[in-house]
């Protein structure tokens, strides 16, 4: 007799899958022109204010819709602090600011702590970088390579100024659409940074395919920025994006960054993070799919024949414990919806359901095969 | 809680409140031994032994039945488990003890001795008992079971309700002393589940604490 039955060592095992999901809230594939920010997060006139070093954005409006959720966050980094306040101009402080502090931010993630390291770009090293740093829940275990795909489109201003004279305003004016390069390397890094982990190109193309035969496109500016999937960011080169978006002289999109005679300034006429923002609003895509790597362990649930025949269900017997069918006696018919995992000390662990009743008598055997994900 | 999706066979699970504690604990505790099967939610009285059809209809409704989800709580799930009991068995075990209900005050010791009736062998080698929210009891153990027994432990303190299962033929308890978790309320009261671990026999007993602490008196639940 035995109500409960001990796991063999051929009756477990593990397993570790990896799982794509678009990274959006709501299983969103295309963030589109939906990247909204918060009126009272996004405050840049004191400079340890959390909107002076950052900008978050969620697919729905926070100010009017209890909904939104954040889905990633804008950063601006200056080498030399432009762009932001300075938290003191007293001795020893001057031209520390916010944005000062992003860019050793970052350059102490990716470098780790080398101070002489500057993010430098096909071999242009700007004094400005963007970030676009995914919000942990919506990338889960990494960017998906090879389908990271990024629209930025020119300024309003800046689609004026490229119309040709007579012509319609067209989306390839000005625009440029940026991936990782992992499916042209063929999935192979430039590098792996030991605080990120792996460092890919962001590059001018589509679905991990760069455009062209080089990483720049932008005379004397440099690529435009790298992807870090394993951290959940991408570093975007600011004068890549400065540059013009003339049909003349294409490869940028006139974003405008920052004026240099902010420098050390409040930021009330740069507000770096939201031209960028503006700039995605503008390009109408963010494409962008979240990997997961779960851990399960399969349970084989062996029902032998002989096995698991009678129930302690009140419907089977009366109240004495007699059954209630005569034809039960020496034919038992029981159904399998439930199945209970214990440790050796009777504690319930995890349980799982069958889809419909699984029919169990002296005839009939079953395997079933238990899936627990961690 | 939604059905099933019963166009495929799939096996659908999930861990336990109980088992989200244990893995939390990084201790050892949990680590997954053995299975059983329950029944839940079939009503064998849809049986239908008059069925026109014949005798591979008599289940008909019972398998066109689409189950709901599992349940995370361990207290409410695995109620009715499938035995293995020998061809031509007539009696399924039933579990037997002297009261449905125990009430104690604050502080007061109370024994369950259940016995198992129906079973062909001498005694049930074990009993689990599970207090479905052990906050009122401090402490509690078990005896006999041939090695099951735990000894004497005071229940670590959880803002929220969680189970504890001893092992043994015998379980005594002593109900929470302090106050504070009564707040306005007179008594509190909580599920004490019994079950076999042989015959798979299980019983519920109604465990209330009284706040008023006149009622002290060690009651003992023993077998028939």
């Amino acid at each position: 007799m035995a109500t409960y039955t001990q796991f063999f060592n051929n009756d477990t095992v593990n397993s570790i899958d990896r799982v794509f999901s678009s990274a959006w809230s709501g299983n969103v594939n295309d963030l589109g022109a939906s990247h909204f920010s918060s009126s009272t997060q996004y405050i840049t006139t004191s400079p340890t204010s959390s909107g002076a070093f950052y900008m978050e954005i969620y697919d729905k409006n926070p100010d009017s819709d209890d909904t939104a959720e954040v889905q990633y966050s804008i950063a601006y980094g200056s080498l030399t602090g432009k762009g932001g306040m300075d938290f003191n101009d007293d001795s020893g402080a001057e031209n520390i600011s916010s944005t000062k502090a992003i860019y050793s931010q970052y350059r102490n993630l990716v470098f780790g702590g080398d101070e002489t390291q500057n993010f430098t770009f096909d071999g242009y090293t700007p004094d400005d970088i963007y970030i676009i740093n995914v919000n942990r829940a919506r990338y889960k275990n990494a960017i998906r390579l090879g389908n990271l795909n990024i629209t930025l489109w020119a300024s309003q201003s800046e689609q004026i100024n490229i119309q040709s004279p007579a012509g319609a305003l067209s989306h390839l004016q000005g625009a440029i659409n940026l991936t990782d390069d992992s499916v042209t390397t063929s999935g192979s890094a430039n590098a792996i940074r030991a605080g990120v982990g792996r460092e890919f190109n962001l590059v001018s193309g589509s679905n991990g395919i760069r455009f062209g035969s080089n990483n720049t496109h932008v005379t004397n500016s440099g690529s435009y920025g790298y992807v870090y999937p394993d951290a959940g960011f991408i570093i975007l080169n600011a004068d890549a994006l400065d540059h013009s978006a003339s049909i003349a002289a294409p490869g940028g999109i006139q974003l405008n960054t920052v004026d240099g005679t902010l420098t050390g300034s409040a930021d009330s006429a740069s507000r770096a993070p939201l031209k960028l923002q503006n700039a995605l609003i503008q390009g109408g895509s963010f494409i962008l799919d979240a990997s997961e790597d779960i851990s399960s362990r399969y349970y084989w649930i062996r029902v032998y024949n002989q096995d698991f025949n009678y129930t302690t269900n009140d419907s089977f017997t009366a109240n004495d414990g007699t059954l209630s069918f005569d034809s039960m006696i020496d034919n038992p018919q029981t159904y399998i919806t439930t199945v209970g995992l214990y440790n050796d000390n009777q504690d319930l662990l995890a349980v799982a359901k069958l889809s419909q009743p699984l029919p169990k008598n002296f005839t009939k055997e079953a395997l079933i095969k238990v899936k627990l994900d961690y | 809680m939604g059905y099933l999706d019963n166009t495929s066979v799939i096996v659908d699970a999930i861990l336990t409140k109980k088992g989200r504690e244990l893995l939390s604990r990084q201790d050892g505790s949990f680590k997954i031994t053995q299975f059983a099967l329950a029944d839940d939610e079939i009503d064998y009285t849809l049986y239908n032994e008059s069925h026109p059809n014949g005798s591979a209809y008599y289940g008909e409704a019972i398998e066109a039945l689409p189950l709901i989800e599992a349940i995370p709580n361990e207290n409410n799930t695995m109620i009715s488990k499938l035995v293995t009991l020998p061809r031509g068995t007539t009696k399924i075990p039933v579990l037997s003890v002297q009261s449905s209900k125990i009430t104690v005050g604050r502080g007061a010791n109370f024994t369950l001795s259940p016995n198992t009736l129906n079973f062909d062998s001498a005694v049930e080698s074990a009993y689990s008992f599970t207090i479905a929210d052990r906050r009122l009891i401090s402490q509690g153990s078990s005896t006999g079971g041939s090695g099951k027994s735990n000894a004497p432990s005071n229940i670590p303190f959880t803002g929220t309700a969680l189970s504890q299962t001893f092992l043994g033929t015998s379980f005594t308890g002593t109900a929470l002393s302090g106050i504070t978790l009564f707040g306005s309320n007179s008594a509190l009261a909580t599920s004490i589940i019994v079950v076999g671990v042989d015959t798979g026999a299980r019983t519920t007993v109604t465990l209330q604490v009284n706040k008023d602490n006149n009622v002290t008196s060690t009651v003992a639940l023993s077998s028939f």
